[in-house]
């Protein structure tokens, strides 16, 4: 018997004995055991022992699953606290998206400064090359290591590109697209790319005042550069996104997390093993957590 | 403003194209004039980043240059050598990769290296010989950090 079905046969109260105490009645589920045609709870959290991110995605947009945590990572318990962290207290992501996730089970405002060790604020496209200069910086502070630095650059690029053009095409439609992407460049609302780690990972994130990504929507995409190949979403149009830009976020990540307040905010960020041979990072089975709070 | 720039030499029709910097939505190559290459060497060795609007920037303009003309891709970076395997189109049918690097990682010290991989070294057009661990003078030992069915796929997919 793995040491899986272990966790789950034989100590059928492990998930509850770590999480109970400071959130009651979390609902957990054995992704691998559920039927095809059973759909998740919004707080439900799956738990796969390492989960294909083509079935995990699937799961996700079609199914309803908001959160995945694989139990054959080492960081398997502070990530199943996260999840239930952001399905029972989903405000405290807004205000402190880093300690959420490096201390889901004491987050507050001195944890946050704790972690976060970057931030850049921007409000226009030609903003883009102050922050991606000042954080390259900074993670040369902290890491040598050109495969973390490429990875964590992609990163960056890709969740301020979709702050400044996808979100307020999203939330506007789409003349705002064309306004931002044009010569003249218009200024949006202000949101912000950060900066955290602690021990084991580098945490990236951003968040944008329009609150308009739609995650299963997302996950739809994301899911289809899996199972049918990235070919089959690329938009090789002048018009709109290019349609890949989350697939390369969630790809190049190990942890992907991501908040919505309609009208408000979105943040989104990746998490990335700062110590890791890059086999290792890729062979890492991939955690999601996705909160959609209502408005 | 685009953080990217380029250099273009002709020597009688081989023209060998240099990019620099970040290729992204604010990259244009239209202006990159090519007319009466045979050949375009495109070294890729001082890019340091390719963003998804940039990839797109890429496979427009590339697909643009004529079937006559004989292309090369050089010094390929890992962030480009991903973007080929990732996306179709990004290096033509027609094109050949003569070198790329491949990271290498030392477990113990956590230290990294860029190994470049060159055509008719490492590899030829039928048959790649991966040195799956490299040892440095000093004895520190790295090993190919990649994942070889994905780093590779696209010299398997011209052999075929």
């Amino acid at each position: 018997m793995s040491a899986h079905k272990r966790i789950l046969e034989r100590e059928p109260k492990k998930f509850e004995l770590i999480l109970n105490e400071q959130w009651p009645d979390t609902s957990v589920i054995d992704v691998d055991s559920v039927e095809k045609k059973n759909n998740f709870q919004l707080t439900d959290i799956g738990v796969a022992k390492s989960a294909r991110p083509e079935a995990s995605t699937r799961d996700s947009y079609e199914k309803g699953l908001k959160y995945l945590v694989n139990s054959s990572r080492a960081d398997f318990e502070r990530e199943l606290n996260v999840a239930a962290k952001m399905s029972k207290e989903g405000e405290d992501f807004f205000k402190y998206p880093v300690a959420t996730v490096f201390s889901p089970n004491n987050v507050s405002e001195n944890k946050e400064s704790e972690y976060k060790f970057v931030e850049y604020g921007f409000n226009s496209a030609d903003d883009k090359y102050k922050a991606l200069i000042l954080l390259e910086v900074e993670l040369e502070k902290i890491s040598s290591n050109e495969v973390l630095v490429t990875s964590a650059r992609t990163i960056v690029d890709e969740m301020f590109t979709n702050a400044i053009y996808n979100a307020p095409e999203q939330a506007l439609g789409k003349e705002q697209r064309r306004a931002f992407s044009g010569s003249e460049r218009v200024e949006t609302k202000s949101g912000r790319i950060f900066m955290g780690k602690n021990d084991s990972f580098l945490l990236i994130g951003c968040e944008d005042q329009y609150g308009s990504l739609d995650t299963k929507g997302l996950m739809e995409r994301i899911h289809k550069c899996y199972d049918s190949g990235v070919d089959s979403v690329v938009n090789l149009s002048k018009e709109g996104g290019v349609g890949i830009g989350t697939y390369m976020l969630f790809n190049t990540a190990t942890s992907f997390y991501v908040g919505v307040k309609p009208g408000e905010s979105t943040i989104v960020m990746c998490a990335i093993p700062r110590n890791l041979s890059n086999r290792k990072v890729q062979r890492m089975a991939k955690n999601f957590h996705l909160l959609d709070l209502k408005g | 403003m685009a953080n990217f720039h380029y250099t273009l030499d002709d020597n009688s029709g081989k023209f060998t194209l240099c990019l620099a910097g970040h290729i992204d939505e604010d990259v244009t190559f239209k202006h990159i004039d090519i007319d009466g290459a045979k050949e375009l060497h495109i070294d890729f060795k001082k890019v340091d980043s390719i963003n998804s609007c940039g990839i797109r920037e890429w496979i427009i303009w590339i697909r643009s240059v004529s079937a006559d003309i004989r292309i090369i891709y050089e010094n390929c970076p890992k962030a480009i050598v991903d973007q080929i395997n990732m996306v179709s189109g990004f290096l033509p049918d027609t094109a050949k990769v003569v070198s790329f690097y491949v990271p290498y990682y030392n477990e113990d010290t956590g230290r990294e290296k860029m190994v470049l991989f060159i055509e008719g070294d490492q590899y030829t057009e039928n048959d790649i010989n991966i040195p799956f661990v490299i040892k440095e003078e000093s004895g520190d030992v790295f090993e190919v950090d990649v994942i070889e069915s994905k780093y590779f796929k696209f010299l398997k997919v011209k052999a075929s």
